[in-house]
């Protein structure tokens, strides 16, 4: 036995496993050696027999403890277990007892864990997830750059692609995509399908392997060979019902006829493509160095970093431009980007979903403010029972324990609310905004969504619920049992931790609907800016013509058909067509020459943005025309060429000469194009889009400028009536010309015009809500603490009214109370404030993160609500009658 | 009637155990020494196999033990006997008694079984 001797005093500390062993086991050995000394032995040799008759101590020892140990672990659980367990039902019991203490409590609660458990759903959905490719932090996306131009991220070349690719050091493979609207005809209805045109290596890139069938093979794609498919499984499911034998099936999409090989697998979803044809590129081809359409996503080399990436990306741009100097002119800035796949789908909608995620917080702090302070007032009542329960010995741990519990039970049952609230607030709002988000088919409650609610509930629950318990169990019982219900010293602490909890509040709130007023004023400020052009009223047609069907005179034909037969419907008033459709046209420029004005070696040609227009485009939108003519009917094959230009490109081109009969070409070999006249700057790209350098051609002549004519447009009528009701006879008239076209869309522009601002009405919508809530609990607080604060003073307030106060002073006292509080509380909120909206520049448009009239105006309306909490109190309490007033205890 | 089994044996040290203990309240040395004494050392218990005995009936809750003093004023674990315990040992008793009974039949047997070839 060698056990140190201190080992028996763990046992003050509660039982000691080992030295109980020890001891019990030592008690037999020296009684064995006292009966053998009794007997007549030497102390030394009974000891000696002692020992040998009991064998092996040492594993006697160890298997006694093991059964011991196991034995108090079952306890511990057991009676950790029980405590927690009768924790519970005492709390369930106290707020049984209080069903409209618990009420409020949870439905505060709800909101704001509510807020959080929708706002994170989304972080998760379309930040936190990974993209659904093998390893997807390797994928990158790949741009050729024109800095001169403050192009980042600009569509490449088949070239540039190739050298691109040609990086093997820090690629492992790339693959270059582009878009394209396919028309799937043959069986039934037409179809328009949204198609990917991808070279072979895309799936390996992104790590897909068909779920039936193969990828694109050898030189798939190229002319002569036989044209190929792949479909999307949703595609497949949805149009095909699954059907496993359309593998290998021929299917006609836009007139060619295209052998379906393989089907991707479900989760492989790529910009929602439906069905992917093979681009085939040749490596060693250098010709088409200037015509950008395509878009890269390529996978880095295991251990490479984008930065490594971008490294080499510039050194060999570098290399490029010097290469092909008359290609890229110094101006120009040519390079590449190479951005994160990731960081390329969600980087929009990144800074707006921190900002709620900061605003929902907020949102919870102010909860658990208002929470923490319910609780410390009804601690008041409950002082009495807390004061007893400690004199009859109850642990002053355990008391904190038992109310932690009670407060995180309340945190579990707003996160329960909350989370239904959520999801339901979250779906609806949603369906109003569909393709506001990206990635939005991944938003869903799951377990993460869930396990971070219940967390983010447990933490609340200590959150509010310490400060209040801390405060209750203070040593302050005797005076507490001694007196009345109002132990003076406890209820001044208490008050004075509840006002902070209120002004704290109050400072958040302010955050809070400052954010939120700040993005309404900016939404407001976007939808009654000038877009350049009147949306109401007009009808969008969406049409693509396919290219077997249609050369460029049967499209010139339909399109001037289809104007004319639109023009006739009664009730339209101007028909026109154009290719990129304000406020979502494309990016669409080709660099120019300007008559008599040759290039400086080095120096980058103009390079405006090109709409191909025809009918009356400018009167159909009502965009003004500044000088000179339109572009006309007789603006046509066979007569002169003309362009319309914008006021920006007109200023950046000729800032002191007149534009009008100004000639300019896109090439050498072309005819000059006359500039017949100037319209006025519309927002073209997006409403919150700076105007940029327009050129507008006359859609016939486009095959005589260089430009080809454009299969996809839009055809857009002005109405006397509701432009949606002629949607139908608009309908019926393509398929009268061709029974075979497909029809995406037919829409009022003012539709098309609500969607391109979805995302920031969503995120306006959200905050606002937010901020309404924030507002609400702020008001709430006010008016709790007032009351309780006149109620604890209804006694006092009697008396001076009995002694001939006026009830205007009485009020004038509290209410002055409550707003010396708010004023601290606003002061607070608004220097936050300051710091705060400054993270959300970005979201703004014409808006300045510290707008004065947008502070002031929110300080104004948090003083009116505290204003108005703080009155009601007051009011009730002057007319209380004075004797009962003095009754109160 | 609970069966013998293959337990019986191992039970045999919990069944004496259990039954010494219903005189009240013992140490381990105590209930050796009580052993020896009614057995005239016939039952001479193992020192090392008494401690994980009575520490595994405490855990299966059939004893309890207690820190007491003990006569000579030392302290010592008292292991006592519980309702659970008491339990077990009737079961465990009335066990025995037919697992003896049985072997005493047997050991007492003056005709041979049916089909021995003689």
């Amino acid at each position: 036995m060698t056990r140190p001797f201190w080992r028996r005093y763990l046992r003050f500390w509660g039982s000691n496993v080992a030295a109980d062993v020890d001891d019990e086991l030592r008690f037999h050995i020296e009684s064995r050696v006292a009966e053998y000394v009794a007997a007549g032995m030497s102390p030394a040799e009974a000891r000696r027999a002692a020992w040998s008759r009991f064998g092996n101590v040492e594993s006697v020892r160890e298997r006694c403890e093991a059964i011991d140990n196991k034995r108090e672990q079952g306890r511990r659980r057991i009676a950790m277990w029980d405590a927690l367990k009768q924790d519970a039902r005492y709390a369930l019991r106290t707020l049984r007892r209080n069903p409209a203490f618990t009420l409020i409590a949870v439905v505060t609660l709800s909101l704001g864990i509510g807020a959080n458990s929708a706002i994170f759903s989304v972080v998760n959905g379309v930040l936190l997830r990974p993209l659904p490719y093998r390893e997807p932090d390797r994928l990158v996306r790949l741009f050729t750059a024109f800095r001169g131009s403050g192009e980042e991220r600009y569509a490449m070349s088949q070239p540039e692609f190739s050298d691109y690719k040609g990086l093997t050091q820090v690629f492992e493979n790339a693959a270059a995509f582009t878009g394209t609207t396919l028309t799937l005809t043959g069986s039934g209805e037409p179809q328009r399908v949204s198609g990917m045109a991808a070279t072979r290596d895309l799936l390996p890139v992104l790590g897909i392997t068909p779920f039936r069938g193969r990828n694109f093979e050898g030189d798939e794609g190229r002319a002569g060979r036989e044209p190929v498919v792949l479909l999307a499984y949703e595609f497949w499911q949805n149009r095909f019902g699954g059907d496993p034998t359309v593998l290998g099936r021929v299917l006609t999409l836009n007139g060619i006829n295209r052998r379906v090989v393989g089907i991707l697998p479900r989760d492989a979803t790529f910009f929602r493509a439906e069905a992917f044809i093979p681009i085939y590129i040749n490596p060693d081809s250098m010709t088409g160095r200037a015509t950008n359409y395509l878009r890269g996503v390529a996978r880095l080399r295991p251990g490479v970093s984008v930065d490594a990436a971008q490294r080499e990306l510039n050194a060999l741009t570098r290399r490029i431009a010097q290469q092909y100097a008359s290609t890229y002119p110094e101006s120009m800035g040519y390079g590449a980007t190479v951005v994160s796949m990731h960081e390329v789908l969600v980087g929009d909608t990144k800074p707006a979903l921190l900002i709620l995620l900061g605003a929902v917080a907020l949102v919870l702090l102010i909860a658990c403010a208002n929470v923490a302070n319910l609780l410390l007032v009804r601690g008041e009542a409950r002082q009495r029972e807390i004061a007893m329960r400690l004199a009859l010995g109850a642990g002053r741990g355990r008391l904190i324990r038992q109310l932690i519990t009670e407060s995180s039970i309340l945190a579990l049952l707003g996160a329960v609310s909350g989370s239904v609230l959520a999801w339901w607030g979250m779906k609806s709002l949603l369906a109003i905004n569909p393709n506001a988000v990206p990635r939005m088919e991944l938003i869903g409650f799951d377990f993460t969504v869930a396990a971070a609610t219940f967390f983010l509930a447990l933490v609340t629950g200590v959150l509010f619920g310490l400060a209040p318990a801390l405060q209750l169990v203070r040593p302050v019982l005797r005076s507490a049992l001694q007196e009345g219900s109002r132990g003076a010293s406890v209820g001044g602490a208490q008050q004075r931790l509840g006002r902070s909890l209120v002004m704290g509040e109050i400072a958040l709130a302010v955050v809070v609907v400052i954010g939120a007023t700040l993005l309404v004023r900016s939404f407001w400020a976007l939808r009654s800016s000038d877009p350049g052009f009147r949306a109401d009223s007009v009808l969008a047609i969406d049409l693509a013509l396919p290219a077997t069907r249609y050369d460029p005179a049967a499209t010139t034909v339909f399109y001037r058909e289809l104007v004319r037969r639109v023009g006739a419907l009664p009730g339209v008033e101007r028909v026109a067509m154009v290719a990129e459709l304000p406020p979502v046209a494309g990016g669409n420029n080709w660099d120019i020459e300007i008559a008599g004005r040759p290039l400086a070696p080095g120096q980058a040609a103009p390079s405006p943005q090109i709409n191909p227009v025809g009918g009356e485009f400018f009167a159909t939108l009502s965009i003004p025309m500044m000088r000179g003519r339109s572009i006309g009917a007789s603006d046509r094959e066979g007569t002169a060429p003309v362009a319309v230009i914008n006021e920006t490109l007109a200023r950046r081109l000729w800032p002191s000469a007149d534009p009008i009969g100004q000639q300019i070409r896109f090439d050498t070999k072309l005819p000059w194009v006359t500039i017949v006249g100037i319209v006025r700057d519309v927002h073209s790209a997006g409403l919150a889009e700076a105007p940029r350098s327009e050129l507008y051609l006359a859609h016939e002549q486009m095959p005589v400028v260089g430009g080809g004519t454009e299969r996809t447009m839009w055809v857009i009528a002005r109405t006397k009536v509701d432009p949606s009701s002629l949607a139908a006879a608009s309908r019926a008239l393509v398929k009268e010309m061709d029974p075979l076209l497909a029809i995406t869309g037919i829409r009022r522009l003012t539709e098309i015009v609500d969607e391109s601002v979805a995302d920031r009405r969503l995120t306006m919508v959200l905050l606002a809500v937010f901020g309404s809530v924030a507002l609400t609990l702020a008001a709430i607080g006010i008016y709790g603490i007032m009351s309780y604060s006149v109620r604890r003073r209804t006694r006092e307030i009697g008396i001076r009214i009995a002694l001939g106060g006026r009830p205007r002073d009485v009020v004038r006292l509290v209410v002055g109370q409550g707003m010396r509080l708010t004023l601290l509380g606003v002061v607070a909120g608004t220097v936050a404030a300051v710091l705060a909206t400054k993270l959300m520049a970005k979201l703004l448009f014409n808006t300045s993160p510290t707008d004065v009239v947008t502070f002031a105006a929110v300080v104004l309306l948090m003083a009116a609500v505290a204003w108005i909490a703080s009155w009601l109190p007051a009011r009730r309490a002057v007319r209380t009658n004075p004797t009962n007033a003095l009754r109160t205890d | 009637m609970a069966r013998p089994d293959a337990d019986m044996l191992h039970g045999t040290l919990d069944v004496v155990l259990l039954k010494t203990l219903t005189w009240g309240p013992m140490h381990g040395y105590g209930i050796i020494r009580w052993l020896q004494q009614l057995t005239d050392d016939v039952l001479d218990i193992e020192d090392g196999s008494l401690y994980p005995a009575l520490h595994r009936m405490e855990s299966k809750g059939w004893i309890d033990s207690e820190w007491g003093l003990s006569d000579n004023n030392r302290r010592a674990k008292y292991y006592r006997l519980t309702s659970a315990g008491r339990k077990q040992l009737r079961a465990h008793s009335a066990a025995w008694s037919a697992f003896s009974h049985a072997v005493s039949k047997v050991l007492a047997a003056n005709a041979a079984p049916v089909g021995v070839a003689r």
